[in-house]
């Protein structure tokens, strides 16, 4: 699947949330943009982290008309259990089939195996640079994780339901000879100046001549 | 002694002497024990009666012109260690009789006989030594020397006594005595002491050698040799068996006092003269026993019989013990390397290719002369052995010959060594067997060469009468036999070439250096190549010859040095390795007897006593004033400015002394303006300058140059501090050292060098042993801070504790609150709660109603820190607003700051992260304009957590921040902390969890290596989320495990949530709900403490 890129139009939602309802894309739609992740979830740390990152950044978020929302590969049973027990700030929406992902053009757990093959030579051919940590050790036993690791996605889709920001990156990219994983989303400083772009150009519309997805980093 | 005037020029020569020095003219033969004018034949002397060599054994008389009676010593016991003595120690003395009147009667006998013998020739030494110690005395008294000792002693005294009458035994004794003196003063020994049926002699002192043992064994061995033929006379003419045995060992002295008559005091150090004298009770009669350190610096060019070890009397533990059974053939230093094996050649490949390169032109008859110059030890031998190697199998002749530092004043001993090797003759070649060799080799050469002859045996010392035949001038004669060596040798190089080998110029003899440069002169067309090797100081008289080639060999580069090592047999551990390269610094032989005394001994502060021999004898050597002037300068180190040794040794010719030890290379002159520094060229050469004084003169010294440096630097003693902390220490002048050691921490640690602040705090304590108290804590303190500051968490506990100790007892409150203060922050950065709160509460008690100082602004904001990590938002604030106030009204900048930081986190924990940034940085830019390291790292920290979900970049440029000043103030506490924000952004922020993982793992070993618990959870809990989030879950299990179990000692909630949240959610994945919901019941109990909720730890994971 190609990925999706800048200026077009979001693919549409309706999915399950842990905290309850069903929350579909169409109800944002000239309501609010959308800060759309795609993370793990709650079982990851540090996707706890940026879920409370996007919570200390709401005030800010709500003055540019824009709401977080996750979508995450969980169960509906472990979603409710999470809803139950931990403060969920914004909707946690549940995927566990990456219906959505898909849709979005992230890749996930079943790579291709040449996508694999390409990870791995890549993995093992490649000199690893020294760090300020000393001499890197063979990191070969990381490998299989990153030949199955979800890739995340940050998308921002405006009132219009159009892509306005969109960051994905492979879950195994090649970065200066090293094997790099986006797994992070934008500080919200950084968020809150997309919002402003959308806000400013919702009514000219012009970002929908840029092409192409942005990659990160 | 009188001297030998010659018969012809009316020259004065020494006692010994053969030939005239001056004009080469054979003197004539004189009686050794009186100094009589003796006709060539004569087997003894018609004034004394002495037995001259090849004489039939006879009694010897007592000589005529005896010296003056002086009062004999008499033989004593020990003294107490390091109190000089003059006599020997214990020395076993005559055994007693059965009788007691007899014996009385016979120790009479006994002791009058010894002191007549004593007393008679006790003056007696040659007067070419003689000269050679009082020249050179006042510079060797109070110096620590390393010295051979033998002693020798008649077999069977008393029962000889008893046996025969007093005059007899006069006769007989003196008839000893006479032969031990001459082989030892043969060696060039001094003879220190009689014991009456014996003697003491030293090698190496007064007179230094580089090969003391050698000449005392060697000599050890002619008196055995002279006595053999001795005792058989007396066994066939008086039925007397006598004998004597010899014990000798190694080991330092102190050179006491030296008087006029060239006896030497000494202060016996450890064993070295007394086990001498017990080694001669366990050698047999007539032999010789030495000890093993004497057989270390001996062996292989004796042979010895190794006797194990042995119990000897008087001695408490057994003694190795060797049997010297005889003497090998003349060798050097370098042939017994040949024999244990040679390392590979290093460095040095140039030199030997362009040996053959000048050897191709002179083998062709462009005769060549080449200098290998260099250091003792760094490879001259060895370079020409390399190339004399590549040279069989050519048709070549080589000769060598080698000249010795004894022997500079021999007259032509190097020609003769050289004409020696060249007809073959041998040690053991009697007179007829040499002739015989002359003869052959010159007629063999070519008949025309028949005049030579006289002239060549002449020179070689055999008889020949045909000399004076011609009528000539003493002159005209030296001038013939030179001609005479000269076409021997042209003559040779025309049958076939001709290498001639001559080792160690810096000791040749002048009339040698004549002949050699009449040689020279002769060959520009020859087939020849005269191969000299010297060390520098030395210039030879063809130097500026055209066909002169000279070699300098450099000490070896770093690499070099350190293949050489790699290359030797004795393998050694890298970091012994790199020992070794530094301390013989370049220089091969250094290089290889530093690597094997190493390996066999293990003591890496120690000198193999081969090199400190050879170095003491090269600065002994030095002219007096030369070499008392490289002393002193030794004790002001490896390096010195010229002011401050002229401070030390003022004088009008220092600039000019100093440029005589740069041309002799001991020194180099490093920088010329404004203050000339200089250098010495090898740093063992100042050890051993350093170690011959006496520890006396050395603190004397220190003690100066401390002054000096004073009134040199003025006001500007902050550079200098470490230098005069350094001589102060060493002077024993304990309140500068211990002053200029507390400021020289002081200002390590204000460039950041704990360690070395450490340091010098812990020498100054030292030196404050049963000093004042005060003193003591204050500098406790202060080593506490040093080490706090980077890591060493139990040391700094250890020396607060001792200090507080102190402080109490002297009822000092406010040290002893601030004392407090600082071991709660330590037990508290040891994860120990408990004690840390303790420490806190007992800070209070002290400062009772004394609060307006800065202990309690500092226990104050302690009091904040704390409650804050404890998540007692309540009270953290307010012990933070007190500190910051009177901080603020102190004027206290660490306080300042640390109350910000802390005031700073505290908010936004609660909620207000931009509130709480800006206290940070408040906090921050105080500790930078104020230099205070550690709270700016602090800063840093909290800085990069803020600022993680608002600004990546800011956070990472914190985060960069931090790390550089917290290793550039080596405090690793911090590092450690600033490894675990750098972990956190690569995972969170830049993606990059192998990057992450690393920065983790570096902060768990540093938090592990300081016991820095407080921390140690952070990194494992960092390390548990990066698996969880790849799906490792059991991996991640175990991290969370690992790093709950400290988090649960230490107690505070921001390293407690992350794990039950952590571990709930891993239940949640494997479907276990009901684990989960304990976790999280936990979780809620802590959250509920402290009122922050799990969001606000997830958004600031781990505040400082």
């Amino acid at each position: 699947m190609s990925p999706i890129t800048i200026g077009q139009a979001a693919p549409p939602f309706r999915l399950p949330s842990a905290q309850g309802p069903e929350v579909a894309l169409a109800d944002y739609r000239g309501r609010a943009n959308v800060i759309l992740i795609f993370a793990k979830g709650m079982a990851c740390g540090f996707c706890r982290q940026k879920i409370s990152q996007l919570a200390r950044g709401a005030p800010a978020f709500r003055a540019l008309d824009a709401e977080p929302c996750m979508i995450a590969p969980t169960t509906v049973e472990r979603g409710r259990f999470y809803a139950r027990n931990f403060q969920l700030p914004f909707p946690y929406l549940l995927d566990p089939e990456y219906e959505v992902y898909r849709a979005y053009g992230l890749k996930i757990r079943m790579h291709s195996l040449l996508d694999k093959a390409k990870v791995l030579v890549a993995a093992v051919r490649l000199p690893k640079p020294e760090t300020e940590f000393g001499p890197p050790r063979p990191a070969l036993r990381e490998i299989p994780k990153l030949l199955n690791d979800d890739e995340l996605g940050f998308f921002v889709v405006d009132k219009t339901g159009v892509i306005r920001d969109a960051r994905v990156v492979q879950a195994a990219q090649l970065d200066n000879g090293r094997i790099v994983a986006m797994r992070s989303i934008p500080g919200n400083d950084e968020i809150v100046r997309v919002l402003e772009r959308c806000q400013t150009g919702a009514d000219a519309d012009a970002a929908a001549g840029v092409a192409g997805a942005r990659r990160s980093p | 002694m009188s001297c030998v005037t010659c018969p012809e020029c009316r020259h004065e020569n020494r006692d010994a002497a053969k030939f005239c020095e001056e004009c080469g003219a054979r003197l004539p033969r004189r009686c050794p024990a009186c100094g009589t004018g003796l006709r060539a034949a004569a087997r003894f002397c018609d004034e004394c009666g002495h037995a001259l060599a090849g004489a039939r054994p006879a009694m010897a008389a007592p000589p005529a012109g005896s010296p003056p009676a002086r009062a004999a010593p008499a033989p004593g016991t020990p003294g107490p260690e390091s109190v000089p003595v003059r006599s020997a120690p214990e020395v076993p003395g005559p055994d007693s009789g059965s009788g007691a009147a007899d014996t009385v009667a016979r120790t009479l006998k006994v002791a009058d006989v010894a002191d007549r013998l004593t007393a008679k020739l006790s003056g007696y030494t040659p007067k070419h030594l003689a000269e050679k110690i009082l020249t050179s005395r006042s510079v060797l008294e109070g110096e620590r020397k390393q010295v051979t000792v033998l002693f020798a002693d008649c077999v069977g005294f008393t029962e000889l006594a008893r046996a025969i009458d007093p005059e007899e035994l006069h006769q007989v004794m003196d008839g000893c005595f006479h032969r031990l003196l001459e082989a030892v003063h043969r060696f060039e020994g001094t003879v220190n002491q009689f014991t009456g049926d014996g003697i003491m002699a030293l090698f190496g002192a007064p007179i230094a050698h580089e090969d003391h043992a050698r000449r005392a064994v060697a000599a050890a061995l002619d008196v055995q040799g002279r006595l053999r033929e001795y005792a058989g006379t007396l066994r066939r003419e008086r039925g007397i068996e006598f004998a004597v045995r010899i014990g000798i060992n190694t080991g330092p002295v102190v050179v006491g006092k030296i008087g006029d008559d060239l006896r030497m005091d000494y202060t016996a150090q450890g064993e070295t003269v007394n086990l001498a004298a017990r080694l001669q009770g366990a050698a047999s009669p007539g032999g010789v026993v030495i000890s093993e350190a004497t057989h270390r610096l001996v062996a292989g060019y004796f042979d010895t019989r190794d006797e194990g070890e042995r119990v000897v009397k008087g001695y408490q533990r057994t003694v190795r013990v060797f049997v010297v059974t005889g003497r090998r053939a003349r060798r050097a230093r370098f042939d017994l390397a040949v024999e244990r094996g040679l390392t590979p050649l290093v460095g040095r490949a140039a030199q030997v290719s362009l040996l053959h390169e000048i050897w191709d032109r002179a083998a062709a008859g462009h005769g060549r002369v080449v200098s290998i110059v260099g250091e003792a030890g760094t490879g001259k031998s060895r370079l020409a052995w390399e190339f004399r190697q590549r040279l069989e199998g050519q048709r070549v002749t080589w000769v060598q010959g080698r000249a010795a530092p004894h022997a500079a004043a021999v007259p032509f001993h190097l020609a003769v060594e050289l004409l020696e090797d060249n007809f073959g003759i041998g040690e053991t070649d009697d007179e007829r067997a040499r002739v015989d060799k002359v003869e052959r080799g010159v007629r063999r050469l070519d008949p025309a060469l028949e005049w030579t002859i006289p002239y060549l045996e002449h020179l070689l010392g055999l008889p020949t009468d045909e000399l004076g035949a011609g009528g000539l001038e003493p002159a005209q004669q030296k001038r013939r036999l030179g001609e005479a060596v000269r076409a021997f040798v042209l003559r040779g190089a025309q049958r076939r070439p001709i290498v001639v080998f001559a080792e160690d110029l810096q000791w040749m003899d002048p009339n040698s250096e004549e002949l050699c440069r009449l040689l020279i002169d002769g060959i520009a067309g020859q087939a020849l190549m005269f191969i000299g090797t010297y060390r520098s100081g030395y210039a030879p008289p063809w130097r500026d010859r055209s066909f002169h080639h000279s070699l300098a060999l450099e000490p070896l580069t770093r690499d070099e040095a350190r293949r050489m090592v790699a290359a030797l047999p004795t393998k050694l551990e890298p970091a012994l390795a790199e020992l070794v390269v530094d301390r013989a610094d370049g220089n091969p032989f250094f290089t290889e007897e530093l690597a094997r005394y190493l390996r066999e001994r293990g003591d890496a502060a120690e000198l193999p006593d081969t090199v400190h021999d050879l170095l003491t004898a090269r600065i002994d050597r030095l002219p007096e004033r030369l070499k008392r002037t490289l002393q002193v300068a030794a004790v002001l180190g490896r390096e010195f400015r010229l002011s401050l040794l002229a401070a030390l040794a003022p004088s009008a010719d220092l600039e000019p002394m100093l440029g005589e030890l740069v041309s002799r290379e001991l020194l180099r002159q490093k920088d010329v303006l404004p203050d000339p520094v200089y250098a010495f060229s090898h740093p063992l050469t100042q050890e051993v300058a350093y170690r011959g004084l006496l520890v006396k003169s050395r603190a004397e010294l220190h003690g100066r140059a401390g002054e000096a440096l004073e009134q040199l630097h003025g006001e500007r003693l902050d550079d200098v501090l470490d230098e005069l902390a350094e001589h102060y220490a060493r002077s024993g002048n304990r309140d500068r050292a211990v002053h200029y050691l507390t400021l020289a921490g002081d200002r390590a640690a204000r460039l950041f060098a704990y360690r070395e602040a450490q340091a010098s705090y812990a020498r100054a304590l030292d030196r404050l042993a049963g000093g004042a108290d005060e003193t003591r804590c204050a500098v406790l303190d202060k080593l506490g801070d040093a080490a706090f500051a980077h890591g060493a968490l139990k040391e700094s506990l250890g020396a607060w504790d001792e200090a507080l100790a102190l402080a109490a007892a002297r009822g000092a409150r406010r040290r002893v609150a601030d004392l407090h203060r600082k071991a709660a922050g330590a037990c508290w950065a040891a994860g120990r709660k408990e004690p840390a709160l303790a420490h806190l509460e007992q800070g209070l008690d002290a400062l009772g109603e004394h609060t307006g100082n800065l202990e309690a602004a500092r226990l104050y904001h302690e009091l904040a820190r704390i409650h804050f990590r404890l998540g007692q938002h309540g009270q953290a604030t307010e012990w933070a607003r007190r500190a910051l106030a009177l901080g603020q009204a102190l004027g206290a900048p660490d306080v300042v700051s640390h109350a910000y930081n802390t005031l700073g986190v505290a908010v936004a924990r609660d909620g207000d992260v931009e509130l709480g940034a800006q206290f940070v940085s408040e906090g921050l830019e105080t500790a930078l304009v104020h230099q205070l390291g550690t709270v700016a790292c602090r800063a840093y920290t909290n800085l990069a957590v803020m600022y993680a979900s608002l600004d990546h970049e800011r956070s990472e440029r914190h985060c960069r921040e931090g790390l550089a000043l917290a290793e550039k103030i080596g405090d690793r506490l911090q590092q450690a902390w600033l490894w675990c924000v750098l972990a956190g952004g690569h995972c969170t922020i830049a993606g990059d969890y192998d990057e992450g993982v690393r920065a983790a793992e570096s902060a768990v070993g540093l938090d592990e290596l300081l016991g820095q618990d407080n921390h140690l959870p952070v990194p494992l809990i960092i390390l548990a989320q990066i698996h969880q989030c790849r799906g490792d879950l059991e991996r991640s299990v175990q991290y969370y495990e690992k790093a709950l179990a400290v988090a649960e000692s230490v107690g505070e909630p921001q390293l407690l949530v992350p794990c039950y949240e952590g571990l709930a959610t891993l239940a949640i994945e494997r479907d276990d709900e009901a684990g989960a919901d304990a976790w999280l019941a936990k979780s809620r109990e802590v959250q509920h403490a402290t009122g922050w909720t799990s969001d606000t730890f997830q958004v600031l994971p781990f505040l400082a």
